[in-house]
């Protein structure tokens, strides 16, 4: 095998070819990407979300270092924030999961899964709004300038993720974090209802 | 009058390279033309011997021996005595990934209430630790059967299950920014004796991509501590 210039200027063009085609892919967004972005609509307190499955409002914001339900009875040594939360399920009956909140602090902290006290939340018959409460266990500091992420649907064990989310500013301000904080009063969690029952 | 033609074998040829009737060059000088295995061998290292020396050769392969006897886990041994976990103060905070974690005391009991309740051919025995999540986001108590781990014989498998000492309540999600106080509950067989002192493993877990299915979860846990310390009947706390 004898080689020429020719050979070694064609190697070198379809190695650099090859590099220029390897970043190019890297740099184009990928399929599973674009499969995985999420679509967040925005909200605040007191303003109804519209999601694909419906909608959601958050209501009220409580907050204690007691919580009970008819299971059973929760202590913390941070706080326990509970959201009243109104959904209204469009086309078909809609169950939300409270584990699936977030809180999310301002600094980018995220408080929210497996809460030893929660109620469930649905299933919401469409057009007619079901009142239910969200519990998360978090710490004083994380309350100010706090968000709540809500998935438009439970999040399921198999299947791919929940892509669409309502996120809302709880509105806690400085002062009202350390109100919050400072909450002792026991809240009894009433559970899923028919809004007004 | 012509020569009569020659009968039976013909007379040996005077040309060594025509024999038979088949032609080979001729040898070269000091060419032994039946060479043995030895013979050539010693031709073929001839050629690389002044590379590979007797020394360099002995060298090689000692540590390809070295290689290979790693590779059927020669080395486990060696490896078991670098990973020895060191000891660990009780109190004192390890971490080990998803949680810091401090190991305070250790019970045994037949039963606590009714979280842990009172069976026929097991007790429990118990550690009291405070962990507190070390990222930014939960992580599910469930991750602490990775991380901790308790030395005694006829534990069950499935174990510690995790519970919260401020409620009692079953541990779920631990929080960024909070320290719990957790008990940590193995079911012990009472056929096994009651260790006399509880010795806790903790391993420190790291968070990567699975190569099964691509997830990422709390994978390779290596030894990051051992906490010995006495283990008590509940009753008397």
């Amino acid at each position: 095998m004898t080689f020429t210039r020719e050979g070694l200027v064609t190697v070198l063009l379809v190695i650099g070819a090859l590099t220029v085609g390897s970043v190019v892919v890297e740099r184009l967004p990928k399929a599973e990407d674009v499969m995985d972005q999420r679509f967040v609509t925005y909200g605040t307190l007191g303003q109804s979300v519209g999601l694909r499955t419906g909608t959601i409002t958050v209501t009220k914001v409580e907050a204690s270092r007691t919580v009970s339900s008819a299971l059973g009875r929760a202590v913390t040594n941070g706080i326990f924030v509970i959201l009243h939360v109104e959904v209204t399920a469009i086309g078909k009956p809609l169950s939300l999961d409270p584990d699936d909140a977030r809180l999310v602090a301002l600094d980018g902290r995220q408080f929210g899964g497996d809460t030893p006290v929660s109620t469930a939340c649905g299933p919401a018959q469409p057009g007619v709004p079901l009142e239910c409460e969200f519990t998360l266990e978090a710490v004083p500091d994380a309350l100010a300038g706090a968000h709540v992420r809500l998935p438009a649907a439970a999040t399921l064990i198999v299947g791919p993720p929940e892509t669409e989310f309502a996120d809302i500013d709880l509105g806690i301000t400085g002062a009202g974090s350390a109100d919050l904080g400072a909450q002792t009063a026991p809240i009894k969690l009433r559970g899923p209802r028919p809004k007004g029952a | 009058m012509t020569e009569p033609t020659p009968v039976g074998d013909p007379p040996p040829s005077q040309d060594p390279t025509h024999v038979g009737g088949a032609t080979r060059a001729p040898l070269a000088e000091g060419e032994n033309p039946e060479a043995t295995p030895l013979a050539q061998a010693r031709k073929a290292y001839a050629i690389i011997s002044d590379v590979l020396s007797p020394k360099r050769i002995a060298l090689l392969l000692a540590g390809a021996a070295l290689l290979l006897s790693g590779s059927f886990g020669g080395w486990d041994q060696v490896e078991a005595v670098e990973k020895e976990a060191p000891t660990v103060a009780v109190g004192a905070t390890t971490t080990v990934g998803p949680f810091d974690v401090a190991i305070q005391r250790a019970y045994v009991t037949d039963a606590m209430g009714s979280t842990l309740p009172k069976s026929a051919g097991k007790r429990y025995l118990i550690v009291v630790a405070d962990v507190r999540t070390t990222g930014n986001q939960p992580q599910d108590a469930y991750e602490l059967k990775r991380v901790v781990a308790l030395a005694a014989l006829g534990l069950a498998q499935n174990g510690p299950a995790a519970y919260r000492l401020s409620d009692g309540g079953r541990a779920g999600a631990l929080q960024p920014s909070l320290t719990y106080q957790v008990a940590l509950a193995w079911e012990q067989a009472t056929s096994a004796a009651v260790p006399a002192e509880a010795r806790v493993l903790l391993s420190s877990v790291t968070w990567r991509r699975s190569s099964n299915d691509g997830s990422y979860y709390w994978l390779d846990p290596e030894p990051a501590g051992s906490v010995t310390l006495p283990l008590r009947p509940l009753a008397e706390s």
